[in-house]
C-alpha cells in the first residue's frame, strides 16, 4: 500500500515567494485552510484507496447508524404523541431522551465513518468505538423507564 | 482479462445502493411523523420546514443511490468514490430533525 500522506498545494508552496499575492482575506483563509490540512488532511489526500468492498461496507455502516438515529427520533415522536401515562409530562421522560439520542447517533455515526475511512486508507487497524455501548445503554435505560412508567400508570388506574 | 475477484461478486455496491434507499425511506417516514406531530400539536411552523427538509433529504438519498450504482457498476479494483459531503449533509439533517422533534414533543 503506497503512502501518500498529502500536503495541499498551498502547504507545499509555504515558504516560497508568491509572484501573484492574493488579497489579505483570501491569504489568511488560505493559511488557515493549509494549517487545518496539516492537522487533519482531507480523506482523499491520505494514504491510498482501500479495497472498494471495505469502503462500501464502511458506507453501509454509516447509513445503518443514520437509520438507527432516525428510528430513535421517530420513536421519540410517536412516544410523545401516543403514550398517555396519566402522570403529567411523564411521556417526555421517554420521548425527549430518545430523540436526543437519535440526534447524537446521527452525528456520531459520521465521525465514526470518517475515523474508519482514514484508518483504512492508512492501512491502520480500525479502532474500537463506544458508540455501540452508548446506544445499548441508552436503549436499555429507555426500556426500563418505559416499563416503570407503565407499571406506575397501571397501579394508579 | 478480468480476474475472478475483479468484479463485485459479493454485490457490495448493490447492497450499498439498497442501504441508501432504506435510508431514504426512513427519512420520508420520519418526515411523515414530524408532519403528523405538527398537525396534532398545531405547530406547523416547525413541522413543515423539518418535514420538507427530511423529504428533500430522502429524495436526494434516492437520487444519490442511483448515482452510486452507475459509478460502481464497474470492475471492483478501480476504486470507490468518497461521499463525505453527502454523509455530512445526512448527519446535519438528522440533527435538525432531532431538534425539530424535541420542539414538537415539548409542545404536546
Amino acid at each position: 500500500m503506497t503512502e501518500v500522506v498529502g500536503a495541499s498545494d498551498s502547504t507545499a508552496m509555504a515558504g516560497r515567494s508568491d509572484p501573484h499575492p492574493r488579497p489579505a482575506g483570501t491569504s489568511t483563509r488560505g493559511r488557515l485552510k493549509a494549517a487545518l490540512q496539516q492537522i487533519r488532511p482531507r480523506l482523499d489526500e491520505v494514504g491510498s484507496e482501500p479495497d472498494p468492498r471495505f469502503t462500501f461496507a464502511n458506507e453501509r455502516t454509516f447509513l445503518a447508524w443514520a437509520r438507527t438515529g432516525l428510528a430513535l427520533i421517530g420513536g421519540g415522536l410517536v412516544a410523545a404523541q401516543v403514550l398517555h401515562f396519566g402522570l403529567g409530562g411523564a411521556r417526555l421522560l421517554v420521548a425527549v431522551p430518545a430523540i436526543v439520542l437519535g440526534g447524537v447517533i446521527g452525528i456520531a455515526g459520521y465521525f465514526r465513518w470518517e475515523v474508519n475511512e482514514r484508518a483504512m486508507r492508512l492501512g491502520k487497524p480500525l479502532g474500537y468505538s463506544s458508540l455501540a455501548r452508548i446506544l445499548a445503554v441508552g436503549v436499555a435505560v429507555l426500556a426500563l423507564l418505559s416499563a416503570v412508567l407503565v407499571v406506575i400508570a397501571t397501579l394508579n388506574g | 482479462m478480468r480476474g475472478p475477484l475483479e468484479w463485485d461478486e459479493g454485490g457490495a455496491s448493490e447492497r450499498t445502493v439498497l442501504a441508501w434507499e432504506r435510508s431514504a425511506i426512513a427519512s420520508v417516514a420520519v418526515a411523515a411523523l414530524v408532519l403528523r406531530g405538527g398537525i396534532v400539536d398545531g405547530l406547523l411552523g416547525v413541522a413543515i420546514p423539518v418535514a420538507a427538509l427530511l423529504v428533500l433529504c430522502g429524495a436526494a438519498e434516492w437520487l444519490f443511490s442511483l448515482r452510486i450504482y452507475q459509478e460502481h457498476d464497474r470492475p471492483i479494483g478501480r476504486g470507490a468514490v468518497l461521499h463525505g459531503r453527502a454523509f455530512v449533509a445526512l448527519s446535519a439533517v438528522t440533527l435538525i430533525a432531532a431538534a425539530g422533534s424535541v420542539a414538537l414533543a415539548l409542545t404536546v
